[in-house]
């Protein structure tokens, strides 16, 4: 449960970054200010790390930086090529991802 | 940073030129190392024998009763008692000199040859090593591993100017030409840690034997003993007569033993040396608990008196061999569980398309200027190897399932439908002029080859998606697998096709255009290349 939070908060975090661009950002009415687009990267790095921390609960600090930086690649790879096909799966599902990430963290933290 | 053209085109030449010549061997091995990933799960799911309930007594028993059925004595045993399924035992036999392999029913006794190779063969393809090329062939894998880490460095260079848009953009409403850049460009950029791991660390793994054999004369002073131990952790043992028969200590005293020098270690095999005899010995092997990544240690005892002789672990190793750990430890996956074998699998596969779109953008430049008839081999070669892959491998694993376990060489008839189909492939592609449907042909003839393999499968286990009995993890697990990979080739090739009629319809009103308007006008009509 924990690594299935970790991977969700992975994706979210790379999500936001992809959005972080005034050209890429996936509300077209709306034009974020740099103040928006800066908090997002702040977010985005914050859960890259909660991440790495959630994995690290399960196998150690050095296995989770290691799978938080192959599972970024991963992420990274198939949300670039899969956006522009079907855009409103993937921001779905990273509008989701905080409620997720919450849901299977406390499921991983009773289940353990 | 910019470069100058200058020094763009030379590096892009020897991106490209890398990528050219050694990209679809690169390919093959990038394919069957996403597959071999899996290797231990399908050890398990393509033989019965390894999924029966273990039998109960202790590992000496087990062996004694295995070694009475071998048909020599042999030197040295490899020795593999599981705690699920048949044992396995191998040795090199002493009038041939050839390895051979069996598995030991604790049940019936008997000792059955080693017939299914598909995990084995998928795994030594993966470094393009077979008993039929021997060495060379290995060796050379190593240098390709060097060619793509050369192909990967001058790629960042030529990208470095704008690699944060290329980690962003693709563009499937452009041109062809465009997508297959777009998706060279992502998969690359976003593939690049994995790959400079791979690239590294397969190299070392190749080419460091070659390197210690440079080494044992000018660093060890020629004491091969010590450079072995110095390099891999146990020395190599000297060779010397069969001593006379004695009373030994039982392997799971041994293992006892080996324990209580080395806590941390989980026995897993035994080679013993000279077993029964008063010089021999044994190396107990096994995994490490609580390493980062997973560590593998041995203890060596003499069998008369369990007296350690060498102990290789975390705690005892050099700087050389924790470099060594950390070098197989990435390269093997050995941390992050299945879920990052199934990351690495992606990743693999990911490089594979990297490679082919590659080729497919590079041709597609060159053949905008001429078409030589180095191009079209070329073009053939990637669509025949690309697809041919996939074709064969789907091949293989149908042929596993459906070849009887009684058929004599069942492994090298597996292994020649695989090379026969692949070689179809590649030879088919080559020789066809309109090459642009093969792809989603071949894909698909892939997906149905792979489609039926779960169901087959129940024909010798009980344990899969498809059995009826009691359910094994990791034949049910790749039995899951294949299915997704059939239904997801199906669809690949789907979405394939629909691309190649589009196309098709674009160059058919491109034709009716050329024919129709003056030839300035043509001229002027886009083809994508500014875009790429």
């Amino acid at each position: 449960m924990l690594e299935v939070a970790s991977l969700l908060a992975l994706y979210l975090a790379f999500a936001l970054v992809h959005a972080a661009h005034p050209r890429r950002f996936p509300a077209r009415r709306w034009h974020p200010t740099r103040a928006w687009l800066g908090a997002m990267r702040a977010f985005a790095a914050a859960s890259a790390i909660s991440g790495v921390v959630l994995w690290a609960q399960v196998q150690g600090v050095v296995a989770a930086l290691l799978v938080a930086l192959a599972a970024l690649c991963v992420i990274g790879a198939l949300f670039v090529l899969l956006a522009p096909l079907s855009p409103r799966t993937l921001w779905s599902l990273a509008l989701a991802c905080p409620l997720l990430i919450v849901s299977f963290t406390l499921a991983g933290v009773v289940h353990d | 940073m910019k470069l100058s053209a200058h020094a763009f085109l030379r590096f892009w030449g020897v991106h490209a030129w890398a990528g050219v010549i050694g990209g679809l061997v690169l390919h093959v091995m990038f394919f069957t190392g996403a597959i071999t990933l899996f290797r231990g799960e399908l050890e398990i799911w393509q033989e019965p024998l390894a999924q029966q309930a273990a039998v109960t007594g202790t590992h000496q028993a087990l062996l004694e009763r295995a070694l009475g059925k071998l048909p020599v004595e042999p030197e040295g045993v490899w020795f593999y008692p599981k705690e699920s399924g048949a044992a396995e035992l191998g040795y090199t036999d002493p009038k041939t000199g050839v390895w051979q392999r069996f598995w030991f029913d604790g049940h019936t006794g008997a000792l059955i040859p080693r017939r299914e190779r598909l995990a084995d063969f998928l795994y030594n393809l993966h470094f393009l090593w077979h008993e039929v090329t021997g060495d060379w062939l290995y060796y050379a894998s190593g240098f390709f591993a060097v060619g793509l880490l050369l192909a990967i460095a001058t790629g960042v260079l030529i990208h470095l100017k704008d690699i944060v848009r290329q980690f962003h953009q693709f563009r499937p409403d452009k041109s062809r030409r465009v997508l297959w850049s777009d998706m060279h460009k992502v998969l690359g950029v976003m593939g690049l840690p994995f790959q400079l791991l791979y690239a590294y660390t397969g190299a070392l793994i190749v080419l460091a034997p070659l390197l210690l054999g440079a080494l044992i004369g000018p660093v060890f002073g020629g004491d091969e003993q010590r450079a072995a131990s110095v390099f891999w952790g146990m020395p190599a043992r000297r060779a010397e007569q069969a001593g006379v028969s004695a009373p030994v200590l039982s392997l799971d005293e041994l293992a006892a033993r080996a324990r209580a020098v080395e806590p941390r270690l989980a026995p897993e095999t035994y080679r013993v040396h000279r077993p029964g005899r008063a010089n021999g010995s044994v190396d107990v092997y096994g995994s490490m608990r609580g390493t980062t990544p997973k560590a593998h240690g041995a203890v060596r005892l003499r069998l008369t008196d369990g007296q350690v002789l060498h102990v290789d672990s975390p705690a005892t190793e050099s700087a050389l061999g924790a470099t060594w750990r950390w070098v197989r430890g990435l390269h093997y996956a050995y941390f992050g569980g299945v879920g990052l074998r199934v990351l690495f699998f992606v990743l693999a596969l990911a490089t594979s398309a990297t490679i082919l779109t590659g080729n497919w953008v590079w041709l597609a430049r060159r053949q905008a200027r001429s078409e030589s008839p180095g191009n079209l081999l070329l073009e053939g070669l990637t669509v025949g190897i690309g697809v041919g892959t996939l074709v064969a491998t789907a091949a293989l694993f149908l042929a596993s399932r459906l070849l009887p376990f009684e058929l004599r060489d069942r492994g090298a008839t597996e292994e020649i439908i695989f090379m026969g189909v692949f070689v179809f492939c590649a030879v088919w592609a080559c020789m066809l002029e309109d090459r642009r449907s093969l792809w989603w042909q071949g894909v698909a003839l892939a997906g149905l080859l792979l489609l039926p393999v779960p169901l087959l499968a129940s024909r010798w286990s009980e344990a899969g998606l498809f059995g009826s009995g009691q359910r094994i993890g990791a034949v049910v697990g790749v039995d899951i697998a294949l299915l997704a990979m059939a239904l997801a080739l199906c669809g690949i090739s789907l979405a394939l096709r629909r691309g190649a009629r589009q196309s098709a319809k674009v160059r058919r009103a491109r034709g009716a255009a050329v024919h129709a308007a003056p030839r300035r006008a043509v001229a002027l009509l886009p083809v994508g290349g500014r875009d790429a």
